[in-house]
């Protein structure tokens, strides 16, 4: 070099110095032990942190860099001569990274201190993508290892089947899964080693890949002899098949166990719900912290949700109002705390479905094995109508102590041992009886003893369910010893809670009636007894009258007084008879009206009796000009009253005589299995329809009386003695054609029973 | 009246007084021994009387103080031979008048008929 130098003229230090300034390396020169720059060119000058760097120390630009080292090198180079090769010197303490490389050289010219050349360029970029580089082969290389360990530990097997489906390649581990052993398998076809792959999930998914050149993954059940799941990729390569596959029987199983334990779970879940949604109630489940876990149709159908929507949701956010989910949220606590059922009612409207209703509800802890409490069963039953029916229950219980309260008839609870259970108002009033002295049962009865065993034997019929209600008309003993009249109606009634019985009893006051009865049954005592009592009293006078007439009529027949005498005599005995006739049916209504008429069976043959009756009769029946026709059953007997079937036939034939305008009348008499029917016939004025029946009752003419006379008492009275001896009696007539009154009696007609006569 | 004549009498016990003076009257007419007696009392007395013969007593049934059946019962505690009776009666209940053996009865106003049967029944006609 130094002799082509030679060859060509030297250049001058300033075209040197202004090369070396417009050098894109960084060019300075250091000076002495200490360092000092000499020269620096500019991109040695813009590189340092420190300007200008001539006449400065190494230490003083670089100080960082001094410190690091650096200076120390400089110096070796300086003092041994030793060439720096500066490769990728990072600088130290600078902001941005910042790489260096160069060389640092010494130069020693003569008569002139020691000195070192720098001579380095900026590498940053360079050094950072190196830098990058060596990371990324590192991760590269770390990739690597971790690829091989995988592939160390791949568990695929993997076979290359050629077109005409034989194997070409079998890995060891593809042997092995399939329990075959390679020999067998290299040059063999698919198919013939395995027939069964024959339409299976791996001849379908082959024949895919190869007809679409897609990779095809699939998973199947490979039958005996390998009896394996496996799952498989198929990747089509030249019509080639490179098929990767792993056993997965192990995953299936526990895949299967799984869902055999899911759908084990869900039935037990879809009985529990069954079982749980055949209650009418709500049947309910919490966590701990108070959410669903379960709710059965009933309540779902009441929320307007599914199960899904309600599972791990709170009753907050099921739309339960605050006070309500905080009082379940308690109460929860307090099952969790207590292990023991909390019980509640509260009221709850749904909010999609708006349904409402009062629920009594029960929380009750299940408990795990260790004792503590797993969840919270809930059932809700809906009482709404019990308490409506409680509050209808509470109204009309209210209602009806207002009505017992404030019913102006004394009304009365009382044991079946006689003891009052509750009074009102106006018991005490009709009784005079305070309420406490009632209530405290000590009084004993206040019955008035005359009428007690009445009463009691009527209150052990309505007990024996003989009756079902009776009413009695007694008296009560008031505080001051006077009796009071009341009517008793008694009812028996359970009570629901208890089924005990209790008498109710309505009392009314009837002091005021029984007073009115008295003074009506008094006066007509006193009319009774007038009309008896006169009766009597006439009756002997007139008896007296009688027997003198008739000793008269006598003596003047005997005597021969004239007949005119006779006649006279005659005619004042029948008017005295007459008159004894009424008298004698006014004394038969006062003894009928008081029930006083007591009848005297016989054993009669009532043809006798009637022959009787008409033998009486002939005299006034010619006088009449009517003929009697008489048929007349003479075998009949009967048991009756001899007395009382003889003024029946005279009453009834009397009428007809007098009633009968001269036409014959029929008296006939037959017998009706255990009962007789007279019937007496007249052909006379007859009788209207509208007073067939009038005619029967007392003081009662069909026609005028001024005409016919009488007090109108006669059929009454026959109509009285008929029904009192068992029998009936009815008229048919025809007006103008004459009138049969028909009287039908019992074979036995005796009293049959006392009875109010009207 | 003839009592003596060994006819006997006929007792009359009636305590209306029209009823038995008429009654007595009548028989007397027809000329039997008749006797009135106004209450029981003194038809007992009479009837304890051996010296009298009473053949019949009629009898009223309703009278005070002494009923008719009182009557009887008082003639039967005093052991006294009771004469066949025949009773007056408006309405008393022909059992009653069996219990006390009347022979028959005869319903106010008195029959004149039946009375006069009676009497000739029981006394011998005059």
């Amino acid at each position: 070099m130094a002799e082509q130098h030679k060859q060509f003229p030297c250049p001058s230090p300033a075209l040197l110095e202004s090369a070396l300034q417009s050098l894109d390396t960084s060019v300075a020169v250091l000076a002495g032990p200490e360092l000092r720059y000499t020269f620096a060119n500019a991109a040695y000058e813009r590189a340092a942190p420190v300007h200008p760097v001539i006449g400065r120390t190494f230490r003083e630009v670089f100080a960082a860099d001094a410190k690091a080292g650096a200076e120390e090198r400089l110096r070796h180079v300086l003092e041994s001569g030793e060439p720096w090769h500066v490769e990728t010197y990072q600088a130290p303490g600078r902001p941005e990274p910042s790489f260096w490389e160069g060389e640092v050289v010494r130069t020693h010219a003569p008569g002139e201190p020691p000195s070192i050349v720098i001579l380095v360029r900026d590498v940053t970029d360079r050094a950072i993508v190196e830098q990058a580089l060596v990371a990324s082969d590192e991760a590269l290389r770390r990739a690597n290892a971790k690829l091989n360990r995988t592939l160390a530990s791949i568990t695929d097997g993997t076979v290359v089947l050629d077109r005409d489906w034989r194997y070409t390649v079998v890995s060891e581990r593809a042997a092995k899964i399939l329990s075959m052993r390679r020999e067998q398998m290299l040059g063999s076809v698919v198919w013939d080693v395995f027939p069964k792959a024959r339409g299976s999930a791996f001849d379908l998914a082959a024949h895919r890949a190869l007809s679409t050149g897609e990779p095809q993954r699939f998973d199947g059940y490979f039958p005996p002899p390998n009896e394996l799941w496996l799952e498989c990729d198929c990747y089509p390569t030249d019509g080639e098949l490179t098929i990767h596959f792993r056993d997965i029987t192990e995953r299936k199983q526990s895949e299967q166990r799984a869902r055999q334990a899911i759908e084990r779970y869900e039935r037990q879940v879809r009985l529990f719900d069954g079982v749980a949604s055949t209650t009418p109630d709500f049947v309910y489940l919490f966590d701990l912290q108070g959410r669903y876990l379960y709710a059965n149709r009933r309540l779902l159908d009441v929320w307007g949700m599914k199960l899904t929507d309600v599972i791990g949701k709170t009753p907050r956010q099921l739309g339960y109002e605050p006070w309500l989910h905080d009082q379940h949220l308690r109460e929860i606590a307090q099952v969790i705390a207590s292990r023991k059922a909390v019980k509640g009612e509260a009221p709850f409207k749904a909010e999609r479905t708006g349904i409402f209703g009062i629920y009594e509800y029960i929380f009750t802890p299940v408990l795990g094995p260790d004792g503590t409490v797993e969840i919270i069963a809930g059932t809700s039953r809906d009482v709404t109508e019990r308490k409506r029916a409680e509050d209808a229950l509470r109204r009309s219980e209210a209602l009806f102590r207002g009505t017992f309260e404030n019913t102006a008839v004394g009304m009365a609870h009382m044991s079946t041992d006689g003891r009052w259970l509750r009074v009102n108002e106006a018991l005490c009033r009709i009784t005079g009886h305070s309420r406490e002295a009632l209530l405290g049962n000590a009084l004993g009865s206040i019955t008035h003893p005359d009428d007690a065993a009445e009463d009691h034997a009527r209150s052990q019929e309505l007990l024996a369910g003989e009756t079902s209600s009776y009413s009695l008309e007694k008296r009560f003993i008031r505080p001051d010893g006077s009796p009071i009249w009341v009517n008793v109606t008694v009812t028996l009634d359970t009570e629901p809670a208890t089924g005990g019985k209790y008498f109710i009893k309505v009392v009314e006051d009837i002091s005021g009636r029984r007073a009115v009865e008295e003074r009506l049954a008094e006066a007509l005592r006193v009319r009774d007894d007038f009309l008896s009592i006169a009766g009597h009293e006439l009756k002997t006078p007139l008896a007296t009258l009688l027997l003198q007439v008739q000793t008269l009529a006598r003596t003047a027949a005997k005597e021969r007084w004239g007949a005119r005498a006779s006649d006279r005599l005659e005619r004042a005995a029948a008017s005295g008879l007459r008159l004894e006739n009424l008298i004698n049916q006014l004394l038969d209504v006062s003894r009928i009206t008081a029930g006083r008429v007591q009848l005297e069976p016989e054993h009669l043959r009532l043809g006798d009796v009637l022959h009787t009756v008409v033998e009486r009769f002939e005299e006034s029946a010619a006088k009449a000009g009517c003929r009697l026709d008489m048929q007349i059953d003479d075998e009949l007997e009967a048991v009756a009253d001899r007395l009382r079937v003889e003024q029946i036939a005279t009453n009834l034939l009397s009428n007809a005589l007098k009633y009968g305008k001269g036409a014959p009348v029929e008296i006939e008499l037959s017998g009706h299995g255990d009962t007789v029917l007279l019937r007496v016939v007249d052909h006379g004025i007859g009788i209207p329809p509208d007073q067939q029946r009038r005619i029967f009752e007392r003081f009662e003419h069909a026609v005028a009386t001024r005409e016919y006379g009488g007090f109108g008492l006669g059929l009454w009275i026959v109509r009285q003695l008929v029904e009192l001896m068992g029998g009936t009696i009815w008229v048919e007539s025809v007006v103008g054609k004459g009138a049969t009154f028909c009287v039908e009696l019992p074979l036995w007609a005796a009293k049959v029973e006392r009875h109010e006569l009207h | 009246m003839s009592s003596t004549d060994g006819s006997g009498c006929i007792l009359v016990v009636d305590d209306d007084d029209d009823i038995r003076e008429a009654v007595v009257e009548i028989l007397r007419d027809e000329g039997y021994a008749a006797e009135g007696k106004a209450d029981g009392a003194s038809a007992l007395e009479l009837l304890r009387d051996d010296d009298r013969d009473v053949k019949l007593v009629l009898l009223d049934w309703n009278m005070a103080p002494m009923s008719g059946l009182e009557l009887v019962q008082a003639l039967e505690r005093a052991n006294v031979k009771i004469p066949p009776l025949v009773v007056f009666t408006a309405d008393a209940p022909k059992d009653k008048m069996a219990r006390v053996g009347a022979v028959g009865f005869l319903k106010k106003p008195v029959p004149l008929d039946e009375l006069y049967s009676y009497a000739a029944a029981y006394c011998r006609h005059p």
